[in-house]
């Protein structure tokens, strides 16, 4: 393990300790929804984190396809694998956010069958590269479907904004301003860095695990 | 609206059991592809045994 | 030889074999004739539900046999071995997923012809109101389908599962294509004018740029050895 993933990893620890202080210590319970509310401070940052996560993809992809350099190739692979996590925590909490709130664990509203969309579409990324055994071929390949992946993102995520839908209107990333009190903000912040934190230790190490998975394997 | 505890345990603990469970694939993987490169390391310098030591004893009925 | 032409020529090609042999095109349409069976056992007693799924339906049907075209796109190259032909084509390889997104583009088309009349006859519903406005969403919506679907047939050619990683990986892709275009199929065959549902094409025309850019830009990778 190298020193600056040790310390990512020990920064992230005490980030998501940081997290859960705010989250139950310091932020106050909701007015409508009680402190069912809470769960929004794994909720929210796991999305963001995906989408730091799938961004860093479309990047890295673009970087391979340029120069063939096997580093962004291995970036992209982890960061897609650790941005699925990630994605799966946003679902499943949000349907268990949704149970007692909504009355239902599940309903097809747009915001909900998009990120499952995205969910399943980096799952395919990820079966493309398991089912490819030439490895530069499936360097290649997984760039291209990286691409268009990351490209097809935004055009998923407006289909929230044009259909009728039960969830909220997206709290950061929506127009207008955010309809939220800086002490719920505050809390959702540190759990943010936290996991992006987090991201970057599990991302850092899925890394040097592939690279040395190919010494092992050459 | 009732506070509903129990669903923000549930989220929590599924968060941790997802993100602990990858940790500890990670580590894992670590795990074996140190021992694998052990293994190799070891098979490339040790010199290969020569066949004269004796075999192992024969039983006797 | 122009960009143009080398484009003109593979689209030429794939066109001519498809007439000679109409293996996918009759195909395409038995299947066709089948999902409208299928439509009828689980909708077709019910007109009320049957008209408003109408849109949907339709695009499941296209969807569906798009699915079994594409697979096939490169078949030819690949059964015969023609695939260093491909390889060996000078110049930028782009021009070949042009010519291949229009020789699919045109056979989908036909298809979804061939289904819209089916369709009108079988469940006696009028489709021919505004034809003009219905031919720009369903050529919008499957331009995208046939720019994203070329360039996955293309990587998947070669894999051992690619029956079922080039479904998986094209139709959660689609969902933005899918989603407008049924859209705007409603709006269409609902008498509204496509300035209603502006946003709608709006999303399926970025989508479709966005799609053949990347192809376009990205073909020359899949394509190598």
């Amino acid at each position: 393990m190298t020193s600056r993933e040790r310390a990512l990893g020990w920064l992230a620890g005490l980030g998501l300790t940081a997290g859960l202080v705010m989250a139950f210590g310091v932020a106050p319970r909701e007015a409508t929804q009680g402190n069912v509310q809470r769960i929004m401070y794994l909720h929210v940052p796991a999305i963001l984190v995906a989408y730091l996560a799938f961004g860093v993809v479309l990047v890295a992809s673009v970087i391979y396809l340029w120069g063939r350099a096997a580093g962004a190739d291995r970036l992209a692979h982890a960061s897609a694998e650790v941005g699925v996590v990630f994605t799966g925590i946003n679902i499943a909490t949000g349907a268990i956010w949704g149970k007692p709130t909504w009355g239902t664990w599940w309903t097809w509203d747009a915001r909900l069958t998009s990120v499952s969309i995205m969910f399943v579409i980096y799952l395919g990324y990820l079966l493309l590269r398991a089912m490819i055994e030439d490895r530069e071929r499936a360097a290649r390949f997984a760039a291209v479907l990286g691409i268009i992946a990351a490209l097809d993102i935004p055009l998923v995520h407006f289909s929230v904004l044009w259909w009728r839908t039960l969830h909220q209107p997206p709290t950061l990333l929506g127009p207008g301003p955010t309809p939220m009190d800086p002490a719920f903000v505050l809390a959702l912040m540190v759990n943010l860095v936290a996991f992006v934190l987090l991201y970057g230790y599990f991302t850092a190490k899925r890394v040097r695990l592939l690279r040395q998975e190919e010494e092992v394997f050459a | 609206m009732p506070d509903n505890w129990s669903f923000v345990l549930a989220a929590y603990g599924l968060a941790a059991l997802v993100l602990g469970g990858y940790w500890r694939r990670l580590l894992r993987l670590e795990r074996e592809l140190v021992a694998l490169e052990r293994r190799r390391g070891a098979a490339r310098d040790e010199p290969r045994p020569t066949p004269t030591s004796p075999g192992p004893p024969i039983p006797r009925r | 030889m122009t960009y143009a032409r080398r484009t003109w020529i593979v689209l030429w090609k794939d066109l001519l074999s498809e007439r000679r042999s109409k293996e996918t095109l009759n195909a395409l349409f038995f299947f066709a004739l089948l999902l409208l069976f299928l439509f009828q056992f689980a909708l077709g007693a019910d007109r009320e539900r049957l008209t408003a799924a109408l849109p949907g339906l339709l695009w499941l049907g296209f969807i569906l046999s798009g699915l079994v075209g594409l697979g096939r796109a490169f078949l030819a190259e690949r059964e015969n071995d023609c695939w260093e032909g491909l390889l060996l084509v000078p110049g930028d390889k782009s021009a070949i997923y042009l010519g291949k997104v229009a020789g699919n583009l045109i056979l989908m088309l036909l298809v979804e012809a061939i289904l819209l009349v089916l369709f009108a006859v079988f469940f006696d519903v009028d489709l021919g109101a505004h034809p003009i406005r219905l031919i720009v969403v369903i050529g919008l919506g499957t331009l995208g389908f046939a720019a994203v679907g070329t360039l996955f047939a293309a990587m998947t050619a070669h894999v051992r599962a690619r029956e079922v990683l080039f479904p998986v990986l094209l139709l959660p892709v689609q969902v933005p294509v899918l989603l407008g275009a049924v859209k705007a199929t409603e709006a269409v065959l609902l008498g509204e004018p496509l300035g209603a549902v502006g946003h709608w094409l709006g999303l399926l025309a970025a989508a479709d740029t966005i799609y053949l850019t990347v192809g376009v830009l990205t073909f020359d990778a899949v394509l190598e050895a």
